[in-house]
């Protein structure tokens, strides 16, 4: 156990330029090319050839940037990215010095850090040591398309008796010319396929499938019986044979409800899943670094597999950047 | 380099109709395109932004990361233990062995 993070309070208080070419990029006529960052931090101003196309303060969003025209501009060269990332400590103190009426108010670290949609425990926490971290967080990549998914959401209807259920898949799509597409939506259990739907798009930039499930297997809390998930995809096509974006999730079919009802000690305040009321064994979750790209997904996954094999049930995901402590996730084991 | 890529996802359907069929639309091989991704994970270099010297420029490992990664990697700054639960149980377990506790 050291205290170098003590040796690295210098690095708070600096602003970083980061830098590297785009790859060079061919846009065909009738197709875009993107951006994406998928999270900055914090306080980022992004320039392409010196031009400032993003000025983003919130870490916890990402952009979706628009250069089809920038790169098609002098598509003979490799085009210039910088981002500058300002000192979000100094930034936090200028914003809080804007706002003397407000009431800054709440303990662990500089109160300076609730004017800042950054990681709140950067400022230290009971925890952890005071670590403004900055950078390009989460990944960033270009894209080219003609058309993407850009959201598939299922949602799922459980029948009262669990006899059976109804599963709606919902697809956003982006499309860059005005041509028809077609969505294909598959619903499958282990791989076996249970329903198709092929929906013609007609220039939507959305698309529903729904689906009835008979006999569903249900998906059930640890320990409690099998967590069984079942897969809805959508593949989008033009002309019946060409795939431009194929997107999938895995979801469990089960009813949820939080039961608040009066008894002896005022109100309850616990779950019932398919019926049944659920022990609310879990743990608190708290950043596993300081430094959060050190942790893979399956370091992550790891952390998940510990819980449930001590028999968790619950997961509290502590959301500071809110102020509140409300998301529970049930473990899926 | 990126242009072969796409050549490979967008003319393979083509080049397999240009055997069945005798119209060749050639348009739409321009206007139509499969998502291609990139990930911009190397070839990034970073600096203090007011370090003016001749060279300040830094190579990036890859990224995601954040700036503390990137001073450890090019031996600007210690290594830092942040919340590294192995550490920890041993800081514990040296506290209890010097409290005389199992």
């Amino acid at each position: 156990m050291g205290f170098n993070e003590l040796k690295a309070r210098w690095v708070n208080e600096k602003a970083w330029i980061y830098r590297r070419r785009l790859p060079k990029l061919d846009v065909p006529t009738g197709a875009a090319a993107a951006l994406v960052f998928d999270g900055l931090d914090t306080f980022a101003t992004v320039r392409l050839d010196g031009q400032v196309i993003l000025e983003s303060t919130n870490m916890f969003l990402g952009h979706r940037l628009d250069i089809t025209e920038a790169v098609k501009s002098g598509a003979e060269r490799q085009h210039m990215l910088e981002i500058e990332f300002d000192c979000a400590q100094l930034k936090a103190r200028d914003l809080r010095s804007k706002d003397l009426q407000h009431k800054w108010e709440g303990f662990n670290g500089d109160m300076a850090r609730l004017a800042v949609r950054k990681a709140q425990y950067h400022w230290g926490w009971d925890w952890g040591p005071v670590l403004m971290t900055a950078g390009i967080w989460r990944e960033v990549r270009v894209e080219m398309y003609s058309a993407r998914i850009t959201d598939l959401w299922p949602q799922t209807q459980l029948a009262a008796d669990y006899r059976t259920a109804t599963v709606t898949a919902v697809a956003d799509i982006d499309t860059v010319d005005s041509r028809a597409y077609t969505a294909s939506f598959r619903l499958t259990l282990r791989g076996q396929e249970i329903d198709r739907q092929d929906i013609l798009l007609d220039g939507s930039s959305t698309s529903t499938a729904t689906f009835q499930v008979t006999k569903p297997e249900l998906w059930w809390p640890n320990g409690y019986g099998a967590q069984t998930l079942y897969e809805v995809s959508v593949s989008l096509a033009r002309d019946g044979n060409e795939m431009h974006h194929q997107a999938s999730k895995e979801f469990g079919i089960r009813s949820a409800e939080v039961v608040q009802e009066a008894d002896k000690h005022g109100k309850s305040f616990y779950f019932r899943i398919n019926g049944v009321d659920i022990f609310c064994g879990g743990s608190c979750w708290i950043p596993a670094d300081g430094l959060l790209p050190n942790i893979s997904a399956e370091r992550y996954w790891k952390w998940v597999q510990l819980m449930a094999e001590g028999g968790q049930k619950m997961v509290r995901y502590v959301s500071r950047r809110l102020g509140v402590f409300v998301v529970i996730l049930t473990l899926n084991a | 380099m990126l242009y072969t890529q796409w050549q490979r996802v967008t003319l393979r359907p083509v080049r397999d109709a240009l055997a069945r069929i005798d119209v060749i639309d050639l348009s739409f091989t321009h206007q139509t395109m499969k998502l291609f991704q990139q990930s911009l994970s190397t070839g990034w270099e970073f600096k203090d932004r007011d370090d003016n010297t001749p060279n300040p420029w830094m190579s990036v490992p890859s990224v995601p990361s954040v700036v503390q990664q990137d001073l450890i990697a090019n031996k600007k700054c210690d290594t830092i233990q942040t919340l590294n639960v192995d550490k920890l149980i041993d800081f514990a377990q040296t506290r209890r062995s010097l409290r005389g506790v199992q």
